[in-house]
């Protein structure tokens, strides 16, 4: 069995384990609302914030990676709004968008460590920084453009919210301190990696726990095009684009795991909250986490023929 | 020495700091907390403990010493808190928190102490003290929760028998005795549950602090404080040197035996309808007395 398989196939356990507490009733489905903030405002930053802090990007291709990512999620924007003139309506279009653009990083993370080791680890964490309020800033304004919510989201209020993000201060911290060479060890480290190390975990049960399969059954055919963007288009698109600014190897296969991951849970929250079709997202991420078991491991393979 | 033993405690205590802290200043609010406590009691605690028992590599004779000193001890620790209980209160709904604060001490915080202190290869030692001492601390606690609260000899044992963290114990040591917990497609998941749990449970630990419950009742908590962090210890390392364990496994039973109270215990009270506020007292009180006992513990089996 490759380091890849091996690696996905207890991450994909612990989201059916996760799934299973909720599902037996074990932690009710109200309950994962703390697991979920734990995850997001402490435990997760502090794995960033550790990851990124005490890498060593000597001799990693940072700077090209990084270029590449940021243009794959704008070229997956650009190929997402033109499927606008579809006749489906504003809401639904909405969550398709979101589909095709939102990425869920931690399935990366968890892979990034154990198939890919030290050098994965840290080009993953550093994906997060520019990704965040990218693909945050572009959701809020589709949404805000054709969604039906009356709470119409003030620029003020999103420019606060992508400012004050966990992920994006640990990303920005924990690059400044690798810089200067600040909490390489000691007690601050130390205290971030050992609370780090509860984040993938928890935040992978939180997915699995937030799966919902009667939502599969909202608008197939919209959801088969949101689900093709994700795990089809998405990889093709990052790795061309890899394969353009000269990445190979490991940095490569990243770039494909990206492409390939599940749709991210946040999208079902933001579709809730600003008027896009909450079901068809949470179909769209049930149906990708699932396929991603797949699709995860075929597109790193892929990379290993070019 | 003494720059040894803080730089290994003191991410330890940073992280239930943390925990204490997000939860007082609302960042993370209590009723939040809820949800991380039902997880760690039915899934995180059950899957560390599973992880821990079911890939020790137990070594014969050595083992077997530490699991019987660690039952002989938490048979001593259960009898002196009957003892005590007796003497501070009538109530058996006073006793039943006492013994499990005596009994089930913080297994998660005294490995992840022992392993930041003594090195990864004491993590089977603290495998074979954890099985006896939590089969027989999960069971007592239960147990006396249970039965205290009314609902007869058999229930109590029905509830016992159910506990995840008893389960874990049991299945761990299966796994570990069959092989099957060598087989990574098994047991991949769970371990990899397991080994992100430790810093969630110490969260939550934090979380779960609570200074109110301090309030009133102070001769049965500073009873209780007493009995988990200043006599346990010479209890464990008494035996330990008694039974000719010296260096590293006393250190870890003198850790054991410092160990504030578990955390867990406080939903088992609560579960079963006990005395759920004097609970989260012990746990806060032997957490705060730990602090200085675990080190000073630590640091005389480390002298001996």
């Amino acid at each position: 069995m490759n380091a890849v398989a091996s690696a996905l196939i207890p991450i994909f356990g612990v989201i059916a384990l996760g799934w299973a507490m909720r599902r037996s009733g074990l932690v009710r489905k109200e309950l994962w609302l703390g697991v979920n903030r734990l995850s997001y405002q402490a435990l997760l930053p502090s794995l960033l914030f550790s990851t990124i802090s005490r890498a060593d990007y000597a001799g990693l291709p940072a700077g090209s990676f990084l270029i590449a990512v940021t243009l794959g999620f704008l070229v997956m924007g650009a190929i997402s709004l033109a499927f606008k003139p579809l006749p489906v309506p504003g809401p639904s279009y909405t969550s398709l968008f979101q589909g095709g653009v939102r990425w869920n990083g931690f399935v990366l993370l968890a892979l990034a460590g154990t198939a890919f080791g030290a050098e994965g680890n840290a080009l993953a964490a550093l994906v997060f920084a520019p990704t965040v309020p990218l693909i945050n800033v572009m959701c809020v304004v589709v949404l805000t453009i054709w969604g039906t919510s009356d709470v119409k989201p003030d620029a003020r209020r999103v420019g606060m919210r992508i400012i004050t993000n966990p992920l994006i201060i640990a990303c920005l911290l924990g690059a400044a301190c690798n810089a200067l060479g600040l909490f390489q060890t000691g007690p601050v480290a130390d205290t971030a990696a050992l609370a780090g190390r509860a984040a993938l975990p928890l935040i992978l049960m939180a997915i699995g726990a937030g799966l919902d399969f009667s939502a599969l059954k909202a608008r197939p055919k919209l959801l088969m095009l949101s689900v093709g963007l994700k795990l089809i288009i998405a990889p093709l698109v990052f790795i061309a684009l890899g394969r353009m600014f000269g990445v190979e190897g490991v940095a490569l296969a990243i770039l494909a795991a990206i492409g390939s991951t599940p749709g991210a849970a946040a999208s079902y929250v933001l579709a809730s909250e600003l008027g896009g079709d909450a079901r068809l997202m949470a179909g769209h991420v049930t149906a990708t986490t699932l396929l991603a078991a797949l699709a995860m491991p075929f597109w790193i393979w892929t990379t290993s023929l070019l | 020495m003494t720059q040894v033993i803080i730089s290994a405690f003191l991410p330890v205590f940073a992280i239930i700091a943390l925990g204490y802290g997000v939860r007082a200043l609302g960042y993370i609010p209590r009723e939040h907390w809820r949800g991380v406590n039902a997880l760690n009691h039915r899934l995180l605690l059950p899957s560390f403990l599973f992880s821990l028992l079911a890939q020790a590599r137990f070594d014969g004779a050595n083992s077997l010493t530490l699991a019987g000193v660690s039952a002989l001890g938490s048979v001593l620790m259960i009898a002196l808190a009957l003892l005590l209980g007796r003497l501070v209160s009538n109530s058996g709904r006073i006793t039943a928190p006492m013994i499990a604060s005596a009994v089930m001490w913080n297994i998660v915080l005294s490995l992840a102490l022992a392993e930041r202190l003594l090195g990864d290869a004491i993590a089977s030692a603290g495998a074979a003290v954890s099985a006896t001492g939590v089969i027989i601390g999960a069971a007592a606690s239960v147990a006396g929760f249970a039965l205290t609260s009314g609902r007869g000899l058999q229930a109590a044992l029905m509830k016992t028998a159910k506990d995840p963290v008893v389960l874990a114990c049991v299945f761990g040591l299966l796994a570990n005795l069959s092989g099957l917990g060598r087989v990574s497609v098994l047991v991949g998941p769970i371990e990899m549950i397991g080994a992100g749990s430790m810093a969630v449970i110490l969260l939550s630990m934090g979380a779960g602090l609570d200074f109110k419950a301090l309030k009133g009742r102070l001769t049965v908590l500073l009873s209780a404080a007493v009995l988990r962090t200043c006599i346990g210890p010479v209890v464990y390392l008494g035996l330990a040197l008694a039974f000719g364990l010296t260096g590293d496994l006393a250190v870890l039973m003198a850790i054991a035996g410092a160990a504030p109270a578990a955390a867990f215990i406080y939903a088992v009270a609560a579960d079963c309808d006990g005395e759920a506020g004097l609970t989260a007292g012990m746990i806060t009180l032997t957490v705060l007395t730990s602090l200085i006992n675990l080190p000073v513990a630590a640091a005389v089996a480390l002298s001996l």
